[in-house]
């Protein structure tokens, strides 16, 4: 418990940090919400009496903690591009993202398991090999180049899905789901082939282990000994890291929406930089980031539960 | 006994000797200037005049990818130089001298390494605004965490082994024990995290670039020309695999030799 209680604690230390330092940052860059309000070339009086109305020259500790205590409320300010609120434009674009990110999760877990495991019966072998420059080569190929050629393969020459053509979930449920397909795929394969051999070698390193000669000498099949007996010990790590992983999925998700043109927070965010619509970016760029620290936080305390050894 | 030829690593060095080639070359020499247009020769296949096609300003591709090819390289380099030497240079002090310099340090690291990598280099972009040198500036921080991280943890070892103790008996100052008794210590595990840092940061400016945070026109950039071309996939799907597979080359290539040297 005392364990927990720490872990929280920390975690909301480094949320407000998270919070300030990107505040700050965006409070840094020349031309303020004033100046974008007003033009380039407006009168020099007006932008200083705008600025005072907007509380933009109090000290940028005091900005901070009201924009805290409305941001705690759930008001993120407004957006400069679509004058809506930003907390409205970001629940819009959020199924998109979160489906996305799910989706992935559940392709890098179901895929990485069987073809990490697929091998390790004789390590080096012809399968293992297979298996390795599989992997190796799914390390490498950057996201976007994956979602390009499977728009191409599956768009273009077998015309499986209309390029481009995203689905609202609210319209069509099954197709939102059937487009988000590819997009997920493109996002989970680099991280599928990290988990593969991250599994591949743990199996490996696992049946080198006294306890496993002792249970092949009790007789224990093969199958039995790698499902019961092995597995259950690289589970561990493997589960932390998979909530490890939620991270990388969603910085993935940033740009795999670019290439399959999906409406969702990693292109608003992108839009948003080139619009100069920094409420925007600000409440995305935070909101990602404590999800990352969120997930860390819950991986280790899951550790924690889960290993009896670290208690 | 002769030693075993290790496929993968020779596989590796010739994918990565190709694609630095290229890019060496590209310095020099190109078979068209990068940035001539020509529209009689809009979206050409693949020729022998045009190796990888022209584009959609009926540019050679080829010459294009030579040039993106160097900007990765140079961009790559950099990157993990900024990242390595501070990287280095913050890890190995606040190891060896710990206090409360070490506390904030790796509280500051922690909050870094919480944001996932490309989200903090577009936050970083955001603020600076794109192009070739900013988006050094960003990537080179973003790359730090991981280096600090990696040579804290070997030198909080080194510090405490019997050569260090010996050498401050021998009356060396800090300074000295860490330069030259720790870091030549600390090199075997330096080279894997430059490897696999030049994988990332190779992939990290693509991706970078494709989103339109990077380098900008007229530059050539592998990452760039992924998202023009993805425009021109059902008339010109050569243009977008032409850079596509360069940069897989290259991370593929990489990514082989890390594993071997592990």
């Amino acid at each position: 418990m005392k364990f927990i209680l720490k872990k929280i604690g920390t975690l909301i230390i480094t949320l407000v940090i998270i919070s300030f330092l990107s505040f700050l940052a965006f409070s840094l860059i020349p031309g303020d919400a004033a100046v974008a309000n007003l033009g380039m070339d407006a009168d020099e009086a007006a932008v200083e009496a705008l600025r005072e109305e907007l509380g933009l020259n109090r000290p940028v500790i005091v900005q901070y903690g009201d924009w805290l205590f409305s941001a705690l409320q759930g008001d993120f300010g407004e957006s400069t591009q679509y004058h809506l609120p930003v907390s409205e434009l970001v629940a819009k674009r959020l199924p998109a993202t979160i489906t996305l990110a799910i989706y992935s999760m559940i392709i890098i877990t179901l895929v990485s398991f069987p073809l990490g495991m697929l091998g390790t019966k004789k390590p080096d072998g012809a399968m293992d090999t297979a298996v390795t420059v599989l992997s190796q080569i799914g390390m490498a190929v950057p996201q976007f180049f994956l979602g390009i050629l499977l728009t191409f393969f599956f768009g273009i020459l077998l015309n499986w899905f209309t390029v481009g053509g995203y689905v609202n979930p609210q319209e069509d449920l099954g197709g939102f789901l059937s487009f988000l397909l590819l997009p997920a795929v493109a996002v989970a394969v680099p991280k599928c082939a990290t988990m593969t051999r991250y599994i591949r070698n743990a199996v490996v390193a696992q049946k080198k282990m006294d306890y496993v000669r002792t249970a092949r000498g009790k007789g224990n099949s093969e199958k039995r000994l790698l499902l019961n007996h092995v597995l259950i010990n690289v589970m561990m790590p493997v589960v932390t890291m998979l909530a490890m992983m939620a991270a990388d999925v969603l910085a993935g998700s940033i740009v795999v929406e670019q290439v399959f043109n999906i409406p969702g927070l990693g292109r608003l965010l992108i839009t948003s930089i080139s619009n100069r619509d920094y409420p925007v970016v600000q409440a995305i760029v935070i909101y990602i980031a404590s999800t990352v620290v969120i997930m860390n936080t819950l991986a280790d305390i899951m550790y924690q539960k889960l290993d009896p050894r670290v208690r | 006994m002769k030693k075993k030829l290790n496929y993968n690593l020779i596989i590796g060095y010739a994918m990565i000797a190709l694609v630095l080639l290229m890019a060496v070359v590209g310095l020099f020499y190109t078979p068209y200037p990068v940035n001539e247009m020509n529209v009689l020769q809009k979206n050409q296949p693949p020729s022998f005049a045009h190796l990888f096609g022209t584009d959609q300003f009926g540019r050679d591709i080829f010459s294009r990818v030579m040039e993106g090819a160097s900007t990765s390289f140079f961009i790559a380099l950099c990157v993990v130089l900024v990242g390595a030497v501070i990287g280095t240079f913050t890890g190995a002090l606040t190891a060896y001298f710990g206090g409360w310099l070490d506390a904030v340090l790796m509280r500051v690291n922690d909050v870094l390494a919480a944001f996932p990598s490309v989200l903090l280099a577009i936050c970083f972009v955001a603020v600076i605004g794109p192009g070739t040198y900013n988006l050094i500036v960003a990537l080179g921080i973003v790359f730090i965490p991981s280096f600090t991280r990696v040579v804290r943890s070997e030198v909080l070892v080194q510090k405490e082994l019997d050569y260090v103790r010996n050498a401050k008996l021998m009356g060396a100052k800090d300074m000295r024990i860490l330069v030259f008794h720790i870091l030549p210590n600390i090199k075997p595990v330096l080279k894997t995290s430059l490897l696999v840092g030049f994988q990332n940061a190779v992939l990290s400016e693509a991706g970078m670039s494709y989103l339109g945070l990077g380098v900008t026109q007229p530059d050539p950039s592998l990452g760039r020309m992924l998202s023009e071309a993805q425009g021109f996939l059902w008339n010109a799907p050569w243009y977008a695999l032409a850079p596509g597979l360069t940069i897989l080359a290259l991370t593929l290539g990489l990514g082989l030799v890390t594993a071997e040297k592990e």
